[in-house]
């Protein structure tokens, strides 16, 4: 039924350089993970976590949203065709298009994400906060958010990584997601990596969790962003539902 | 898990109120989830968050006598009949 709907190619952006790339890669990150996380709605194994969530889910998507209309300033039909592009045309990474089951592998998935993404931030900060307009006052307000995004994450994975049958069911996502999690960051500077792999190391030190960095992947067979993983399809079709009962509608 | 009760102070002078309770598997993420249960729209400017079991209850029979004190209440009609009275009683005499 949606099938029809994938065909909305995005104006060009005026962006200068590689910016409108870089940034749409996070665009899309954020809003394809904003979507895994809100699949646990009313699933989460308690109200709280399911409220925190589902909540952390919704701060993506404005986060997302903000960065569309860095992108796309003069697109009138950003809100709706960013959806319709074609799977070509998204640039999310294989980490988060992944169907977030079991909630070990979502929570991993989480810590690993939100670990990163203040420094993806600071990058894109320190990257094109002059070229960009808008991006400098928007990356403060991002951040502040992002610091319970990280904490959450943190707080639950050294509890949980604390306790042995914790750390046994969480260690094999997190062995699994590494590689996704480090193809990630591929694009920004040797030193936002090098971070990433530092910060995951000291929040799980004194867990009974192992760092899934050990080494840093080198020369990673990396995914373009340009193709989808495994894991787009169903997020796109569920994305496409509610656009795709009345297309021509305006939200 | 523990249950944690969760209380609510706006700015200004109004007090603490409670907002309600939630479970949570220490004290830090017991903040988290407060934050994320009660205060997602500012509903509070400074928030406290005790674990259920710190609270010290009363013993609801020792606050039951509390309502019963009509016999302790001073409304001012006793003093008021007494004034009418000797009043009366003065004009009587005169």
């Amino acid at each position: 039924m949606t099938g029809d709907l994938r065909t909305v190619a995005a104006p060009p952006s005026q962006l200068p350089g590689n910016a409108a790339d870089m940034l749409l890669a996070l665009a899309d990150d954020e809003l394809v993970i904003g979507h895994r996380h809100s699949e646990w709605l009313g699933l989460s194994p308690f109200l709280e976590e399911d409220l925190t969530l589902s909540s952390i889910a919704q701060d993506e998507f404005g986060h997302a949203r903000a960065l569309y209309a860095l992108i796309w300033p003069e697109w009138t039909d950003r809100e709706a065709g960013v959806t319709r592009r074609p799977a070509a045309h998204w640039r999310s990474c294989a980490l988060v298009e992944l169907d977030g089951k079991p909630w070990e592998l979502s929570l991993a998935r989480h810590f690993l994400y939100d670990v990163a993404e203040p420094l993806r931030w600071t990058a894109m900060l320190d990257q094109y906060g002059d070229a960009v307009e808008g991006l400098a006052q928007l990356v403060p307000t991002v951040l502040a958010e992002e610091r319970f995004h990280a904490r959450h994450a943190v707080d639950l994975i050294v509890r949980l990584g604390s306790d042995p049958e914790g750390a046994q069911r969480l260690q094999p996502h997190l062995d699994a997601l590494a590689p996704l999690a480090a193809a990630m960051l591929q694009g920004l500077p040797p030193s936002t990596m090098t971070a990433f792999a530092g910060q995951v190391a000291a929040a799980l030190a004194g867990t009974a969790l192992s760092t899934p960095f050990e080494p840093w992947p080198d020369g990673l067979d990396v995914v373009a962003r340009s193709q989808r993983s495994v894991g787009f399809a169903d997020v796109h079709e569920s994305l496409l539902a509610v656009i795709g009962f009345d297309p021509a509608a305006r939200w | 898990m523990r249950t944690y009760e969760v209380f609510l102070k706006p700015d200004g002078k109004d007090g603490f109120s409670h907002a309600g309770s939630l479970d949570a598997p220490d004290d830090e993420l017991a903040l988290l989830y407060a934050r994320e249960t009660y205060i997602r729209r500012g509903e509070g400017a400074h928030a406290w968050v005790v674990r259920r079991a710190a609270l010290l209850v009363i013993d609801p029979d020792d606050l039951a006598v509390t309502s019963r004190r009509a016999h302790a209440s001073n409304d001012g009609h006793v003093v008021a009949d007494r004034r009418r009275q000797r009043r009366a009683s003065a004009e009587a005499e005169s």
